[in-house]
């Protein structure tokens, strides 16, 4: 059986390691699209997504919950978008609905993982 | 008993160093007299040196995983600083938080007691009067007890503790003792499978915070990041600008990876001491173990502790 909080982990780690080997011109380009507002939306999206790795391995230390199966699919789907994207260096406002789609999933997906 | 018989070659392998100091102080039990409490006392005292020195290599190796979290802040804000168009107006308090500091301090809190248990099992075996024997047995069997309650400890210890007499009995002395250590040797049987159960997460919250979430933000950086004149005086070689910030990248990206690497070490010496805790506790539990053999495992557990001290 295919370990989905692994797979999960997995794409979240994958995105911000796309996020960070093109953080200079990801920040750039959300500068120029909307100055600096544009820029800190982006980092605290960043920070989010940064908590959701910490928040799966803090998960990992407390209990194994077992009743976020379709929560971990739809979350790993959006990840998987969310790289595509960052690979690319889409348009940034792409990349923030990506990103705040998936730390959204992942934010209803910890608070069972910590209930 | 092999143990009786081994004196010559235990004079030998003491002068080997420091290590075989826990040994000799071991040994002056069996000086003293030559009953069965004698050789009790001799292996409660071992176990309890070893234990202490392991347990202060685990407290150790939380108090490194603590600070992490500070490395943690310093380097998101050193990020958010260097990639920033507007790096004089960043708010830099505004990053990640691992927020493992509950799970550490209950972590620390277990190992705290897991090291009163070995003082006290230590100070029980090493002598002095029945009244302070008496003393440290009631102090140790209220530590295991505590122990015992620990989402750590398997049900296997749970019962073991629960059978301790709450007392120590001047005639069941040896007997009680010897039971306590054998509680007690199953509790770090049990902290040692949880703690190698932890250590890939762990090292995923290090590599998390040193690899993947700074020195990867590195990568990103180009030229026009740096101010040319100061790459200079820190990067060195026959270089031209790009190559220099290049290298330099490379230089701070290798000091992340190194840090990380040195903590993944200490965590793992860690788990290679307290495997070595439970069998030492194994072998003194079992009267027909060669001394050398203990006295290998003591080697072991001495080697591991030692190399974990080392902070990164």
């Amino acid at each position: 059986m295919v370990d989905l909080k692994a797979e999960l982990q997995e794409g979240t780690r994958s995105a911000i390691l796309a996020y960070n080997m093109n953080r200079a011109q990801i920040v750039l380009a959300a500068f120029k699209e909307g100055g600096p507002e544009a820029v800190a939306r982006l980092e605290d999206e960043f920070a989010a997504l940064c908590n959701a790795d910490f928040a799966l391995e803090r998960a990992a230390l407390n209990a194994n919950h077992r009743q976020y199966r379709h929560l971990l699919s739809e979350a790993a789907a959006n990840c998987d978008l969310l790289h595509q994207s960052l690979i690319a260096v889409d348009s940034t406002a792409d990349i923030l609905d990506f990103m705040g789609k998936t730390v959204t999933i992942l934010g209803r997906l910890l608070v069972m993982l910590t209930a | 008993m092999v143990w009786a018989n081994s004196h010559h070659q235990r004079n030998g392998e003491s002068r080997r160093g420091a290590r075989d100091r826990i040994a000799l102080v071991a040994l002056a039990g069996l000086l003293v007299s030559g009953c069965t409490t004698s050789f009790t006392r001799t292996t409660g005292t071992q176990a309890g040196l070893c234990g202490l020195q392991v347990a202060d290599a685990v407290l150790g190796a939380y108090e490194d995983l603590r600070a992490v979290a500070g490395d943690n802040a310093y380097y998101q804000g050193y990020l958010r600083i260097v990639v920033s168009p507007q790096p004089d107006a960043v708010d830099f308090t505004q990053v990640s938080d691992a927020a493992l500091s509950v799970q550490i301090e209950q972590r620390i809190r277990t190992y705290r007691q897991v090291r009163a248990a070995y003082a006290l099992l230590q100070q029980l075996c090493s002598g002095g009067t029945a009244r302070d024997a008496s003393q440290a047995y009631a102090a140790l069997f209220e530590t295991l007890r505590g122990l015992s309650a620990d989402d750590a400890a398997s049900a296997e210890t749970r019962k073991m503790v629960s059978e301790l007499p709450a007392d120590l009995s001047s005639l069941l002395q040896a007997r009680q003792i010897a039971r306590a250590q054998s509680a007690l040797g199953q509790t770090a049987k049990d902290l040692s499978a949880l703690w190698d159960k932890e250590l890939p997460t762990w090292n995923d919250y290090i590599d998390s915070v040193y690899v993947r979430h700074y020195a990867a933000g590195l990568l990103s950086l180009r030229l026009s990041n740096f101010d040319e004149r100061e790459l200079n005086k820190v990067a060195e070689g026959p270089y031209g600008a790009p190559i220099k910030a290049g290298l330099f990248k490379l230089q701070k990206y290798r000091e992340a990876v190194q840090k990380a690497d040195s903590l993944k070490a200490e965590l793992l010496l860690v788990s290679n001491a307290l495997q070595q805790l439970a069998v030492l506790h194994r072998q003194l539990s079992d009267t027909v173990t060669p001394f050398a053999d203990v006295l290998s495992t003591q080697r072991q557990i001495g080697h591991y502790v030692g190399r974990a001290d080392k902070k990164p």
